[in-house]
């Protein structure tokens, strides 16, 4: 299954390096970054990398509901759309390797430019003398997985439509909802409730803040892991619905 | 090489195939014939595992569409009527996809591509960009990619739809050159095509098929046809060349004629089975079926 899915994310690759939207996003990532090196530097200078990666990441998380579906939207709806779909899937390739090779790309292209993100800052830090690497790691690491799930999102929007808008709309609208639905859910629930301590941990801000500290919490990784696997495995489903018809 | 029984189509309230069954031999060109929305495509996308029969049982070489999918697409090459490239891709690069995406070992990529895009004439634009090639160019990359894998059976979908003579006149060819090592099933409404590049052909009409054998079988018998020259024939026809010819129902009548037509002087051109044309047949076969 890796080999296969590998080959279709190779393909991927190439399509997203000719796709200007692809550059579009890395664009936008290295321009913020560098806004935020730069309008930080005081922040940074004085040491206090907490506020500096937190400031980042919070405006990076929230570039995603725009990013992610920006990525994703084509994945399979432009396959769709072209009519390469029923070539691909003619060959002897699951549905679900289809899925996971088309993510891995995004994912990919996707880990570059929180990597990009990472970019500005280190260097600012290196230069001052106090580079917290460590840190600096978990930040990414939360970045990449919270952006799983959007990208996950978006793979699923682009299996229900082989119009890439309406799936970039539908994407969007899907970040939101895992973005905010735990926040809107919390304010109804009292603080010592169980669901409420489960949708504390569910809010991806409080796990960018996580990350962003420093700190490495495996429940987070499990529910941002489990979360994408359910989303690739309802994009799998959707593509598989044709043999339903 | 292809069995098909009792196939049932359905999409929503429509039937698209009406319980269809007809075998391919393995070895052989066989033409699906059939006017546009008479079910062929669908077959082919259940023939090719895109779709799912509604009931029936399909089988390509001995393994089953729907229980064993997977061994079916490895055995096939199927180009889709849009034939549908990644247009931003290189030939090569695209064909190299194609090829490891089917299970061809990496260190054998290069000889598959290279054998297939000899056999479709392609190699001279293995580093073009797809999407700057002609439509003949795409429908040959399409092919190419359709036996980049050495399949035992290949299947077109209307391989010449939007081709210039030219080109139908190429892909015709190849067609046919296919043939000659492996089980070919090519749809199609162009009767000249089926004539051309076809010894089986499957009728297929309203979802429904109307006929299946070797493509001499399709057309009936139509009487016996006595040229003559220098005297005319009953009910006969002249033409410019100073013939005369006329059908007549048996071969008896026609002696009785030709006998009369060397008592009055003429001479005896030609004597011979008429047969009608794929064409004449197919055209009685649907009319029949619609009546």
């Amino acid at each position: 299954m890796i080999g296969r899915s590998g080959i279709i994310a190779r393909r991927e690759l190439l399509a997203f390096a000719v796709t200007p939207v692809t550059w579009i996003t890395l664009g936008s990532a290295l321009a913020l970054s560098a806004w935020l090196a730069s309008g930080n530097a005081l922040v940074a200078s004085s040491g206090d990398l907490s506020g500096f990666t937190m400031l980042s990441c919070g405006i990076w998380l929230g570039m995603q509901m725009y990013l992610a579906p920006m990525l994703s939207m084509r994945l399979l709806s432009e396959e769709r759309r072209s009519g390469t779909f029923e070539a691909l899937v003619t060959a002897p390739v699951s549905d679900a390797e289809v899925v996971v090779g088309k993510f891995v790309a995004a994912w990919c292209v996707h880990a570059l430019g929180a990597t990009v993100v990472a970019l500005w800052p280190l260097i600012g830090l290196a230069a001052d003398g106090r580079p917290d690497a460590g840190q600096m790691f978990s930040a990414w690491l939360g970045l990449v997985g919270t952006s799983s799930i959007f990208l996950a999102a978006g793979t699923f929007a682009s299996s229900l439509t082989s119009s890439q808008m309406l799936a970039g709309f539908l994407a969007m609208a899907f970040c939101l909802l895992l973005r905010f639905l735990p926040s809107v859910v919390l304010q109804t629930l009292s603080e010592d409730h169980l669901l409420a301590r489960a949708l504390t941990k569910a809010s991806l801000e409080s796990q960018m803040r996580d990350a962003a500290r420093g700190i490495l919490d495996a429940v987070n990784i499990a529910y941002q892991l489990s979360v994408t696997a359910a989303l690739l495995l309802f994009a799998t489903r959707t593509l598989e619905s044709r043999r339903w018809q | 090489m292809i069995e098909v029984d009792r196939l049932v189509k359905r999409y929503g309230g429509h039937t698209a195939l009406d319980g269809i069954s007809f075998s391919v031999k393995g070895g052989s060109v066989t033409a699906f014939l059939g006017l546009n929305g008479a079910g062929k495509s669908t077959t082919l996308r259940v023939l090719s595992c895109f779709l799912p029969p509604t009931s029936g049982t399909v089988s390509v070489a001995g393994f089953d569409v729907v229980r064993q999918s997977e061994q079916v697409r490895r055995t096939i090459g199927y180009l889709p009527e849009s034939v549908p490239l990644h247009l931003e891709m290189k030939v090569g690069e695209y064909l190299s996809f194609r090829a490891r995406l089917k299970g061809v070992a990496a260190r054998d990529v290069a000889s598959a591509i290279a054998a297939a895009a000899s056999r479709c004439d392609v190699l001279d634009v293995l580093n073009a960009p797809i999407g700057s090639l002609s439509k003949g160019y795409r429908q040959r990359v399409g092919i190419a990619d359709a036996i980049v894998h050495r399949p035992k059976v290949l299947i077109l979908d209307e391989p010449t739809s939007g081709l210039d003579p030219a080109q139908r006149l190429q892909v015709r060819a190849l067609v046919r050159e296919l043939g000659a090592d492996r089980t070919v099933f090519v749809s199609t409404h162009i009767i000249p095509e089926v004539e051309a590049t076809c010894d089986t052909v499957v009728v297929i009409h309203r979802g429904r098929v109307l006929n299946a054998g070797p493509l001499q079988s399709m057309s009936r018998g139509g009487g016996v046809r006595l040229t003559v020259r220098g005297t005319d024939l009953p009910n006969g026809e002249s033409r410019s060349d100073g013939t005369s010819f006329a059908v007549f129902k048996d071969a008896e009548e026609a002696s009785s004629a030709a006998a009369r037509a060397l008592k009055a002087g003429g001479q005896i051109i030609e004597l011979a089975p008429e047969r009608e044309g794929l064409e004449v047949a197919f055209a009685r076969m649907t009319t029949g079926a619609d009546a």
